[in-house]
């Protein structure tokens, strides 16, 4: 019986998100048609961007896992019911910490080294989501604004920083030195840029989906998602589980700014982030916020993402293309978790109250 | 001094038209974080129609147009499908910024990085007025953009403290429910609210875009609709607040502009930092009061 239940549930969580891309991608082949883009040239392109070879797959690796992360912090924030849109600006924050670490501390031993720049990256990245956590806890002001106000700021931060005490005055843009060759993550293939972040990725979501659903703390922060007043009058501390959980969002956020650096870039520059906060929710929203969806809508973000630059290149079309293609999955996904389109177990559940209420009559 | 006040005036406009939009559907409990993007429509559509036909009132009909039809979509989706209002605004943002990248590209990939320019609305010095020293130049002579914002805060102070329809957009926001029951149409009361916000945001599109620089650039917006949003919070979700607020971010701008022009040797992205940081500030500083907030604000309204 219980399995019956789960098996319908998975069902239903599985079939709206891809009737959403599906309809998705039917809209952006029409857009592409209505610009005068070949689609099977344009999706040819994104798909070689990332199934071409090993060497194309290794990318597809890279850009899922700041992704991946991204998508994590957006998706715990959003089950404890607060709209961090500021997962760019942790981000960035990560980036910048545990960048100046792996600077600083070219002496130490790798392991070592890696540990500190972990922990610089996650601390910053909370602390970038503790000022809107507490700014929202205690004078009740929206966290939409803030966070996205750090966001800018953050990017101001490392553009400052690049251009002036962390510059490496060997290169012509603006960027940092790099950090200590012992610090960088393994290659898991080599002559591809797939590295050690994205086994973290997938451990970190599981992580998050065990706290979120099989931990007290996580039943919480799921309640006070649902209903902050019904979570009040349990007795939990509304207050200071949105603070936890702007910590735990900024956190993770962070260390995928920490994988971004020790893993891709090995450096800082104004552009490292590529609107990976802004897709993580997009990532954490077509997956309902389930971490473990989350491991899944990240890849398929990162295949557009990957897709995106060889799409500008063969078909002249903007990189910003996938933009695009987010808003208008978001859009579905959106509609269809709250309306009655293309849900076929509601129609099932009126008939039966129907019926129970013709029973009754 | 002149220059100061001037760019203040120059920068604060957009900022107050798109906040006065807002102020208008944030009351009858619409959060459109959408803002962004469809202002993006407006400086592209807007600038797109002018560069073809040279008409910079061809230009602001195009502008708002666009802005009417990128609302259009969020209401659809956050009042009819009853989605998500913040989802949707994401989702909004990413289309407004895509689609206009995408066109842009399309359509102007030719020119080189600031070669497209397009015709633009030309300042128009008010008779009189801006002859009197420092002051005049810096308030009566501006293009006509300028002057409408300042008309429309009257204006929307107006309907929102001396019609019907006012009253109807706050009770809608504050209680949907009892506003059903006086006979109040709820869906059509947030829909027109959205569809003049959205026209506020193609305005305040149209402006930066043919108005203050004469050429479109991707993602040219910057965060302007965010800063939007907290000027609503900094005028406490009034009309006459908005003028205010957006006044003190564009001086904020100003300022920023002011030191850049300037020799002092600052780093200039700390500078350009100035404006948000000013924004987190003013937020906190005004935000603890929510009493003309809309108490529905951001749920959908379920008749049943």
């Amino acid at each position: 019986m219980r399995k019956n239940i789960s098996g319908k549930q998975m069902l239903r969580t599985i079939w709206r998100p891809i009737v959403a891309v599906i309809a998705a991608l039917i809209v952006s082949s029409l857009i592409l048609t209505f610009f005068g883009y070949n689609i099977t040239q344009s999706f040819g392109a994104i798909w070689e961007a990332s199934f071409k070879s090993v060497r194309t797959f290794g990318n597809l690796m890279n850009n899922t896992c700041p992704l991946l992360f991204c998508g994590l912090s957006v998706a715990i924030s959003y089950r404890g019911g607060v709209f961090n849109i500021g997962s760019e600006g942790q981000f960035l924050a990560g980036t910048i910490a545990s960048c100046w670490v792996g600077i600083v501390g070219k002496s130490l031993p790798g392991a070592l080294l890696i540990i500190l720049m972990v922990m610089a990256g996650a601390f910053a990245g909370a602390i970038w989501a503790f000022v809107p956590g507490i700014l929202k806890a205690k004078y009740d002001i929206n966290e939409v604004i803030t966070t996205i106000m750090f966001n800018y700021i953050a990017l101001e931060i490392i553009g400052c920083l690049t251009r002036t005490i962390m510059r490496d005055a060997s290169q012509a843009d603006p960027q940092s030195y790099p950090i200590a060759k012992q610090a960088w993550m393994p290659y898991l293939v080599s002559g591809t840029k797939m590295n050690t972040g994205i086994v973290f990725a997938v451990v970190s979501a599981i992580v998050i989906y065990i706290l979120l659903f099989r931990t007290p703390f996580g039943f919480e922060i799921r309640t006070c998602g649902y209903n902050k007043t019904a979570s009040l009058y349990a007795g939990i501390n509304v207050n200071w589980v949105i603070v936890k959980t702007m910590l735990i969002s900024g956190g993770i956020a962070g260390l995928g700014g920490v994988m971004e650096v020790m893993g891709s870039s090995h450096y800082i520059f104004e552009k490292i982030s590529n609107g990976f906060g802004y897709t993580g929710i997009a990532v954490s929203v077509l997956a309902n916020n389930n971490p473990i969806g989350v491991i899944l809508s990240a890849l398929l973000f990162g295949f557009l993402k990957t897709g995106s630059s060889s799409m500008q290149r063969v078909m002249n079309a903007s990189a910003q293309f996938t933009s695009v293609i987010q808003g208008v999955i978001i859009i579905f996904v959106a509609i269809s978790a709250s309306s009655n389109l293309m849900s076929f177990r509601k129609h099932g559940k009126k008939k039966a109250e129907h019926e129970k209420e013709e029973v009754k009559a | 001094m002149t220059f100061f006040l001037t760019s203040t005036i120059r920068m604060a406009v957009p900022l107050m038209i798109a906040a006065l939009g807002l102020v208008l559907s944030e009351r009858a409990g619409l959060m459109n974080i959408g803002v962004e993007g469809i202002m993006l429509l407006g400086c592209f559509f807007s600038f797109f129609t002018s560069y073809r036909t040279g008409n910079v009132w061809l230009g602001l009909l195009a502008g708002l147009a666009a802005g009417l039809v990128g609302s259009l979509v969020f209401a659809v989706c956050s009042i009819t499908f009853k989605a998500s209002q913040i989802v949707v605004g994401c989702a909004m943002n990413m289309l407004g910024s895509g689609l206009t990248a995408v066109m842009f590209r399309k359509y102007f990939m030719d020119q080189d990085v600031n070669g497209a320019l397009s015709s633009s609305f030309q300042n128009m010095p008010i008779p009189l007025l801006s002859k009197i020293p420092i002051v005049g130049d810096a308030l009566f002579n501006h293009n006509i953009i300028v002057y409408i914002g300042f008309i429309l805060v009257a204006v929307v102070w107006f309907v929102m403290n001396r019609t019907s329809i006012g009253i109807k957009v706050i009770a809608v926001g504050e209680h949907p429910k009892a506003a059903d029951s006086m006979g109040i149409n709820v869906f059509r009361v947030r829909y027109l609210a959205t569809a003049f916000s959205g026209l506020m945001m193609g305005l305040a599109g149209t402006y930066l875009a043919i108005a203050q620089s004469n050429t479109f650039q991707t993602d040219m917006t910057g965060g302007k609709g965010y800063i939007a949003m907290a000027v609503v919070v900094l005028g406490q979700w009034k009309p006459e607040g908005v003028l205010i607020g957006a006044l003190i971010f564009g001086a904020s701008n100003a300022l920023q502009m002011t030191i850049q022009n300037s020799n002092l040797n600052i780093q200039y992205n700390l500078v350009l930092a100035i404006p948000y940081i000013v924004t987190v500030v003013a937020v906190l500083i005004s935000g603890r009061k929510h009493i003309m907030d809309a108490s529905a604000k951001g749920t959908p309204y379920i008749k049943s």
